[in-house]
């Protein structure tokens, strides 16, 4: 047994704030979850009666179901395709001297710091502008805007933390340019191609602000479809629906950073 | 027949120049250090053999073939790097079968060669486990394995031992030798260890701004080495700038500062001449005063003793604040001898006595 050394007021008062933070983030999420096994028609606090009857009523909105679907083709494929494109410029960044190399970088990084709805509005505007508006295509450009600068900020990590050896120990040993990066430089990236390509599916897979400008008639998002079903009924369907988004993103979170140490290559 | 030839090579990096005009001749089978302080060029040296910098000028040739404007996977040479940059991913079987791989040999006599080169450095046992789970004196032998196994014209090893504690990097300065000799594979190691560099090379080439000082056989380059500066780096030195003040038939005599005088049999000096004589800590003995000090150089005080084991040394401070270094096995000193305000003085042997012209 290791004895700990005595606490000070000032470490008390941080993990009192540390659980306070925690209770402040969660209360939210259990709540809904709470409200989700309630028997009653109306959101109400304390639960009355144990059902799962809203969470089979997911089943019955047609619109849910086909909004996620939506979702999860559109995050699916623009994660994919901004972890591809985020490979290729953060080894550029990290790699190589070119002139506007400083500016490049905060331009990919950037859409973490502007204004959301100023992007769709830009984007509608420039979708209109082409003649492409309101298709999946620019609904998929869309969320590639949003979601690319995630999984450069993580391979720039991941190569940050990669021994510069590597590569030219393969080197030395006869194999070309692209086979060393095949074969030495990618494995190496793992945990940065998955937290960045899950990153970029979380946050495409969630966005509201974005989608709202590019979405119309039957094509629409699921947080869009959620939004627009609490703004016309009262029952705790989306309650249920959201325990469960908790649930598997939590599943999947939890999963990637076991197998992976995906938090600690996001947070840096 | 040369192994490898370097010729006027000059590497400028980010506009200043890192390498001036290096030259070395390395003859098939042999092993030469560079050894230098750091920021000499010595890495810098390793790093446009192995063709990851390209010289501006000069030439690097293998066996009589330029390999200058050869790219590295071209150019058939093994690097065991510092930090050994095993790949984490691969086994240690992986690492080594992957210069065969690359090189597209057949697979059934590859894996005979890495288990061959695996067993060649007792590591057979751990070949299926990953880097990461080895100790720093396997993860080294993993590293020398794998850039033996692909029969390298040129062996190039970047601190070889750097990263082991004493003991291990004892046994394997003595594995790694037995290594290069036995397969005759010509060899360039870079280090700042000077004992690395005199045990394991057969040559040893100072590097000094970027140029090569001076090259030997270690024995002679430590004992009569042609620069006051090699002789500094090389085990250390106590420098007196001197003047010839006489010349007789026993010799001439050096005086410099401090009282510092010896008469010594050199026959090239001219009354007159400035020298700069150079002692080693190790020909310097102390004497007591009780001797009349008649065969001292110079006297002066002790000043501090530093224990270091098999080696005790001593400062001496003269009269105009110089310090001296005398060192010796600890029990061949007095106490009185090492007493801090003691008056002694200095004892030379003359056949030790490195004189340079300057």
């Amino acid at each position: 047994m290791s004895s700990k050394p005595p606490k000070n007021i000032f470490d008390r008062a941080v993990s009192g704030i540390a659980w306070l933070t925690l209770v402040f983030l969660l209360f939210p999420v259990f709540l809904t979850a709470v409200v989700s096994f309630n028997e009653s028609f109306f959101i109400e606090f304390p639960p009355k009666a144990f059902s799962f009857k809203w969470y089979l009523n997911i089943a019955n909105i047609e619109a849910i179901g086909r909004s996620t679907l939506i979702s999860v083709s559109i995050a699916f494929c623009a994660a994919l395709l901004c972890t591809t494109l985020a490979v290729v410029a953060s080894l550029s960044i990290s790699r190589y001297v070119f002139p506007g190399k400083s500016l490049m970088t905060a331009f990919l990084l950037s859409p973490i710091t502007m204004p959301m709805v100023a992007v769709g509005i830009a984007l509608i505007q420039f979708f209109i502008m082409i003649g492409t508006a309101f298709t999946w295509y620019s609904l998929l450009i869309g969320h590639m805007v949003l979601v690319i600068a995630y999984p450069i900020r993580t391979l720039l990590a991941s190569l940050t933390l990669m021994n510069p050896s590597l590569e030219e120990a393969a080197l030395s040993m006869g194999a070309s340019k692209f086979k060393a990066f095949w074969t030495v430089t990618l494995p190496q990236l793992k945990p940065g191609l998955i937290s960045g390509f899950l990153f970029a599916f979380l946050i495409s897979f969630d966005n509201y602000p974005i989608s709202v400008f590019l979405v119309r008639g039957g094509l629409t998002t699921m947080p869009i479809e959620i939004f627009n079903y609490i703004a016309q009924n009262l029952d705790p369907t989306p309650a249920a629906f959201s325990t469960l988004y908790v649930i598997v993103v939590s599943l999947i979170i939890s999963f990637a950073e076991r197998r992976y140490r995906i938090v600690s290559y996001s947070i840096q | 027949m040369t192994g490898l030839e370097l010729d006027n090579i000059c590497v400028w990096l980010n506009g200043q120049q890192i390498l001036h005009d290096v030259n070395l001749s390395i003859a098939k089978g042999e092993c030469v250090a560079l050894l230098g302080p750091s920021g000499c060029g010595k890495t810098t040296t390793l790093r446009t053999i192995a063709g990851f910098i390209h010289p501006q000028s000069g030439d690097v040739r293998v066996s009589g073939q330029s390999y200058v404007n050869l790219p590295p996977n071209k150019r058939n040479v093994g690097l065991v790097f510092q930090d050994y940059a095993l790949f984490p991913h691969m086994t240690v079987f992986q690492n080594v079968e992957y210069g065969l791989r690359m090189r597209k040999h057949n697979e059934t006599a590859s894996i005979q060669l890495v288990k061959q080169f695996l067993e060649m450095v007792q590591l057979d046992h751990v070949k299926d486990r990953l880097p990461q789970s080895l100790s720093g004196g396997q993860r080294q032998r993993v590293a020398l394995a794998r850039a033996l196994v692909i029969k390298p014209d040129i062996l190039l090893l970047d601190e070889p031992l750097g990263a082991l504690d004493r003991k291990l990097r004892d046994q394997m300065q003595v594995e790694l030798k037995q290594l290069q000799k036995q397969l005759g594979v010509t060899t360039i190691i870079v280090t700042h260890d000077q004992e690395e560099a005199l045990s394991l090379a057969d040559r040893v080439a100072v590097m000094f701004g970027g140029a090569i000082r001076e090259i030997g056989v270690p024995s002679h380059l430590y004992e009569r080495p042609k620069h006051h500066d090699v002789m500094d780096f090389l085990g250390g030195s106590n420098m007196l700038r001197c003047m010839v003040t006489a010349s007789s038939s026993q010799g001439v005599t050096l005086s410099g500062s401090s009282g510092f005088q010896v008469v010594i049999d050199r026959s090239d000096l001219k009354v007159k001449e400035e020298v700069l004589v150079c002692i080693r800590p190790e020909h310097l003995s102390i004497e007591m005063p009780t001797n009349n000090l008649s065969t001292s150089v110079l006297r002066g005080v002790v000043h501090e003793t530093v224990y270091k084991g098999i080696l005790m040394e001593v400062l001496i401070k003269t009269a105009d604040n110089q310090v001296f270094r005398a060192s010796g096995s600890p029990n061949s000193f007095s106490q009185a001898q090492v007493e801090s305000g003691n008056v002694i003085g200095l004892v030379v042997d003359k056949a030790n006595i490195q004189i340079f012209k300057v």
